[in-house]
């Protein structure tokens, strides 16, 4: 053990003491008290009801009984079970919640104040630990971004376990982000408020409130089922976000006696009723060219919808999934601007432009009512998209403030209830040109972005464009997703790669904040592990040090993510940032890579992932290298196991 | 600043870097032109002191600035080039801030911007056919399959 470990022992000891001191019970004492006999247990015991005073002046201390004599003489032989606390914890039953809520994984980071809850996901249920799995995470960070990565995969939550205030604290950047994204998720914070003093909040939640959809802390284990509940129905019902469960440790062990796990209600999210559906769809049938513009939807299930009812009307169909996930598949037939631009009427599902767009209800609805901390909402309050970096909204005629994915049934019974013989051979031809329009269109864009992509092909360092190119190919006919955020790597599987899954692209890190990725390519990877799918994580290197150790808990748990480094080896925008500042001001341009690069040393991200685990190669330079690399990478990952590329890049 | 580029992969033809010279022989005069001919190896360590390769890549080809590609006439000859580099000098900053920084004569000599211009005008574009490619073809070709759901 070394030094801080004993420290840190030493600590947890002198709080457990002062813990027991305040319950009655001097754990130092009773301790000794077991090593040395009952007479001396007696004595203890007697110092505990009778309140001994710390200088030794209290009452006498009583004889021992009868039966402490018998013991202290061998003559009372141990149970062959030992005594438990609780024979059915209150924690076996917050994890029975989770079960039946289908929380498939709670990634953690280990703390006292939820070791009940932990026990109880690692040994309660059969198989123990499964649905959910306890995922080891190495900072609490990671956990977040994990459950948003998860998240962004599935259209469902995941879970994140938090320890009292400093894992909170810990994670609070990862919920701000996952709250400005709408990503669903349930988070748990232990609370001890009997422990260590720094570690316990009288209302643990409030610094999260700004950036969390709801919160509870519950006093009854009752209560705590509930609670857990309702963060879940919170956290998926519009506007969808993280929602807060704080689990005090004492609940976690209560003796649960007959208490049985409330039955869970899903929530019931609104659509458009009846009559406007049946507007709407007349109107669809009624155009000679509809068109759908297709947002972010919030599951996998109201895709396939979407996908209906732009095959019953013959409409093409604007999507955002190179942007972002949960959109209509980029190389449907229909997908594309279709054979004649020129749209009479276009539905917008959670965007536009559109003549009628349907739009739920977005963070930016609650978040004056949540934000007592004024934390930079700016992007959150405007009519746009939760954007944090701004710009205007596209142009919609009539909005509809209700949930796209809920009305799409309406829609759908709408249309096929309305549509004529001849409207529907009218729609069959429509599509037909549709599909021809875009696979044509498609070609040229491909051709188009190539005739770009291949600039710089056989630079040193390596061009990004190369990456994502030499990509394609690999995983084309591959169930993947690319989880990593890549506007800072050029974003070029948007022209290459096809967009066809819920989960092609799960889009940005939701506020710009850094350290996102990789604990998110995680999340993504464990919705892929066992569904035949592999994570691609193109892994900028500023990001990656933030919360590295994300790399151990993918070799550790197997998880299909293969990582390519965009290796500038920078925090490349703040460089541009500071050599233009330096510019302006007249001052020079030559200092700008003063803490905005990673340089002297350089870090070599192939042995810091071998440290943690993970098969891996690098530094590559030279292009003609990087196809072989990958190939290699490609098979590791399919096979289960997670690899590291280090390349060097070109800047962007 | 030690830091120490890449090494480039590409190789350049006599025949470029022989038209090269005589681009710059025919340059006219640069504003407040020093004694001294440039020197690209000069204006190669300039590129990168100055972060010029921030935006516009490690070979002018690449970033959010592609310098070669584009023909764009800002490095058209060695004048433009020193006069674009000193045209916003006096603007106060402004956001975003991802624009061409100024690059006033105090930070950056007339003589520094000849040796950099030296270096930007031997850029070459190195960008090879999609047909020779065969990885290219192949994302070409992969893009007019059916789609499979």
């Amino acid at each position: 053990m070394d030094q801080n470990n004993l420290a840190r022992g030493a600590r947890r000891r002198d709080a457990d003491d002062a813990l027991d001191s305040a319950r009655g019970l001097d754990r130092r004492g009773f301790l000794m008290g077991a090593a040395t006999g009952a007479a001396a247990f007696a004595v203890v015991g007697a110092q505990a009801q009778t309140g001994s005073t710390a200088d030794g002046a209290g009452p006498s201390v009583p004889p021992p009984t009868a039966r402490q004599v018998e013991r202290d003489a061998g003559a009372v032989r141990p149970p062959a079970v030992p005594p438990r606390a609780a024979v059915r914890p209150g924690s076996d039953l917050m994890v029975q919640v989770l079960k039946e809520l289908g929380i498939e994984f709670v990634a953690s980071n280990p703390g006292s104040s939820f070791e009940g809850l932990q026990e109880s996901i690692v040994n309660y249920g059969n198989p123990p630990n499964r649905m959910p799995e306890f995922i080891t995470a190495l900072h609490e960070e990671s956990a977040v971004d994990m459950a948003n990565g998860y998240a962004k995969a599935e259209g469902r939550p995941m879970c994140a376990l938090l320890h009292g205030t400093i894992g909170l604290q810990h994670a609070a950047m990862s919920i701000y982000q996952a709250y400005y994204s709408g990503t669903p998720m349930l988070l748990i914070a232990g609370r001890d408020d009997g422990f260590i003093q720094a570690h316990t909040a009288n209302d643990m939640a409030a610094m999260v409130r700004s950036f969390t959809k709801w919160d509870a802390q519950p006093t009854t284990l009752r209560g705590a089922l509930e609670a857990l509940q309702e963060a879940y129905r919170q956290a998926i019902t519009p506007p969808t976000g993280p929602a807060l469960v704080v689990l005090d440790i004492e609940l976690q062990k209560e003796e649960a006696g007959d208490l049985a796990v409330p039955a869970y209600v899903p929530p019931s999210i609104p659509g458009i009723d009846a009559t406007t559906a049946r507007e709407i769809a007349r109107a669809l049938l009624a155009a000679d060219n509809p068109r759908l513009e297709v947002g972010r939807l919030r599951t996998p299930e109201g895709i396939a919808k979407a996908v209906q009812l732009a095959e019953l009307v013959g409409a093409s169909v604007g999507t955002s999934a190179t942007s972002g996930p949960m959109s209509f598949p980029q190389r449907h037939p229909l997908s594309g601007p279709g054979a004649d631009t020129r749209y009479d009427y276009t539905l917008g599902l959670e965007t536009g432009p559109a003549d009628v767009a349907l739009i739920g209800p977005r963070i930016a609805d609650i978040a004056s009512a949540r934000d007592t901390a004024g934390i930079g909402f700016g992007g959150l309050r405007g009519n746009g998209p939760a954007n944090p970096f701004g710009g205007r909204g596209p142009e919609i005629g009539r909005r509809i403030d209700i949930d796209a994915e809920a009305s799409l049934d309406a829609l759908i019974d709408a249309v096929t209830r309305e549509a004529t013989a001849a409207q529907r051979r009218t729609i069959e031809e429509r599509s037909a040109r549709h599909a021809a329009a875009n696979r044509d269109t498609y070609v040229r864009a491909v051709r188009d972005a190539l005739d770009e992509k291949r600039h710089g092909w056989n630079a040193s360092p390596v061009a990004t464009a190369r990456i994502y190119a030499e990509l394609w190919p690999l995983i084309m006919n591959e169930d993947w997703c690319l989880a990593s955020p890549s506007n800072f790597s050029g974003a070029h599987h948007r022209e290459l790669w096809e967009h066809n899954r819920p989960y092609s692209y799960l889009g940005g890190q939701g506020a710009g904040g850094m350290g996102y990725g990789l604990g998110a390519c995680a999340g993504a990877a464990l919705a892929a592990r066992e569904r035949g799918r592999i994570v691609i994580n193109i892994q900028t290197d500023g990001d990656l040090n933030y919360a590295p150790g994300a790399l151990w808990t993918a070799a550790h748990h197997k998880l299909p993510m293969l990582t390519v480094m965009h290796n500038n080896r920078a925090w490349h925008q703040e460089l541009m940032f500071l050599v233009y500042m330096s510019g302006v001001r007249g001052r020079g341009t030559d200092r700008g890579h003063i803490g905005t690069t990673l340089r002297d040393p350089f870090i070599d991200y192939a042995k810091m992932a071998e440290a943690y685990g993970m098969a891996s190669e690098g530094p590559i330079e030279d292009p003609a290298l990087l196809a072989p690399a990958l190939e290699r990478g490609v098979a590791s990952v399919k096979r289960g196991e997670p690899y590291l590329i280090d390349v060097i890049t070109q800047p962007r | 600043m030690t830091f120490e580029p890449m090494s480039f992969a590409r190789t350049r033809s006599l025949l470029a870097a022989g038209a090269l010279l005589l681009a710059w022989a025919s340059a006219p005069p640069a504003v407040g032109q020093d004694a001294g001919e440039p020197d690209p190896a000069v204006g190669k360590r300039l590129y990168y002191e100055h972060g010029c390769y921030a935006c516009h890549g490690f070979n002018g080809e690449t970033g959010v600035r592609d310098l070669v590609a584009t023909n764009s006439p800002i490095i058209a000859d060695e004048a433009a080039f020193i006069t674009y580099l000193r045209l916003r000098a006096d603007q106060a900053p402004v956001l975003p801030s991802t624009r061409m920084p100024n690059y006033p004569v105090e930070t950056l000599s007339d003589e520094d911007a000849r040796h950099l211009f030296a270096y930007v005008a031997s850029f070459e574009l190195d960008a090879p056919e999609i047909d020779d490619v065969p990885v290219l073809r192949q994302i070409l070709d992969s893009a007019s399959r059916p789609y499979a759901p």
